[in-house]
């Protein structure tokens, strides 16, 4: 059912990789990339490498010494109900045809046209997403069909994830599930190639500078 | 290589005895031989002895009652409780909530071709990259090693080693590639 048309292009670089499983990646990143995860088998594929890779270590590293009374506090814990359980308490899907992986649709829903879209600049849309911070915009942009993003630079690394539609820059085009990743070091000023809009979710460190 | 695939399928045993029997005395074994690795984990990442015991404890309760979602063809013990005290520390420290994949979310792309039949795989995995690791280049284990355990991004790496942020890169994606040829076997 699924063919090689499927199969997605683009992929993070193995360091944000790395930094996701070890739990380096700031909050914003590490939804951008589980929720990438989700629709790359071959992504996910190498996380559980490098999470076993976490798992090794544990059993090569000096143990610490345990304080005496530690296990009989975690007994006397266990028979307690559990914390409400973030994998069973999620949402599920409204609808058969949901794209959005949970990762994602816990923070936004599965309904892209129901939020709250604000203009951030002609022909492109924007809601603000509530695990950015001060040094890391998080936003889904939505650049209506045969619209471009201007030329920018960045100051820092951008990821971006294609929800829905297609975005071309010069390094090819971005279908839903790629993730395009820019820094210090690229300008570009990707645009959408058809009559569609893309919709996607951005983390920015630093911030671009789109009139610069 | 037999010695260390009985330890890991011990693990994973006393796992699946918990998630059944709810089993005291299995949780005991397991926690005389995670709790104090867990501990030293979170300890190297800088943070003190009180936050290292409650990210144990927390990790531990959260180990009794997941027990029986453990899946030994997916990951092994080590492997499955690593990724717990990785999300209890970074829950705990930032006040947030890691966002984690949900095998059962109707969104997941499937992966295409990889059955789960071979009940030992996650563990021998688990095994070889214990191998692999140990017999990395010095210099690319102590990277691996800083990059899982001491907190550090790449360019922390960078800025402490004084390397290059390139070289960084291309030595952990050099390591990582001897690792995964060290699984390359078993897929």
């Amino acid at each position: 059912m699924q063919g090689e048309s499927t199969a997605l292009r683009h992929h993070p670089q193995e360091n944000v990789l790395v930094e996701y499983s070890t739990g380096t990646l700031h909050q914003a990143g590490s939804v951008l990339i589980a929720t990438h995860l989700a629709m790359c088998p071959t992504c996910r594929a190498e996380v559980e490498t490098l999470d076993a890779v976490g798992g090794a270590l544990l059993s090569k590293i000096e143990p610490a010494e345990i304080a005496d009374g530690l296990l009989d506090r975690v007994l006397s814990h266990i028979d307690e109900t559990p914390e409400t359980d973030a994998t069973s308490a999620g949402t599920t899907p409204s609808t058969q045809a949901s794209v959005i992986p949970r990762p994602l649709r816990d923070f936004i829903g599965d309904d892209l046209s129901s939020l709250n879209w604000v203009e951030d600049r002609p022909g492109i849309d924007r809601v603000d997403l509530p695990f950015g911070t001060d040094c890391i915009q998080a936003a889904l942009f939505r650049v209506r069909g045969g619209g471009s993003v201007p030329e920018h630079t960045h100051s820092g690394n951008e990821l971006v994830l294609i929800l829905a539609g297609e975005l071309t820059d010069d390094d090819g085009s971005y279908r839903p599930g790629d993730v395009a990743q820019a820094d210090e070091s690229v300008t570009h000023a990707p645009f959408v190639p058809c009559s569609d809009s893309c919709i996607c979710l951005a983390i920015i460190e630093g911030g671009l500078d789109l009139d610069g | 290589m037999n010695n260390l695939r009985g330890v890991s399928e011990n693990f994973s045993n006393l796992l699946e005895t918990i998630a059944i029997d709810r089993d005291r005395e299995a949780f005991a074994r397991l926690f005389g031989y995670f709790a104090p690795r867990v501990k030293s984990y979170v300890m190297r990442l800088g943070v003190d002895e009180a936050f290292a015991e409650e990210v144990v404890q927390e990790t531990m309760v959260t180990v009794w009652h997941k027990a029986e979602s453990f899946d030994r063809r997916l990951a092994g013990a080590s492997t499955w409780i690593f990724t717990i005290a990785r999300n209890k520390r970074i829950d705990k420290l930032r006040r947030e909530v890691r966002p984690e994949l949900d095998p059962n979310d109707p969104a997941l792309v499937p992966n295409a071709g990889r059955s789960a039949d071979d009940a030992a795989e996650a563990n021998e995995a688990a095994e070889r990259i214990e191998l692999a690791i140990s017999a990395l280049p010095v210099d690319q284990a102590d990277l691996i090693y800083r990059a899982f355990y001491e907190d550090d991004t790449h360019r922390d790496i960078a800025q402490e080693t004084g390397l290059p942020l390139g070289t960084v890169k291309s030595r952990i994606r050099l390591a990582l590639k001897r690792l995964r040829e060290g699984l390359e076997d078993l897929r």
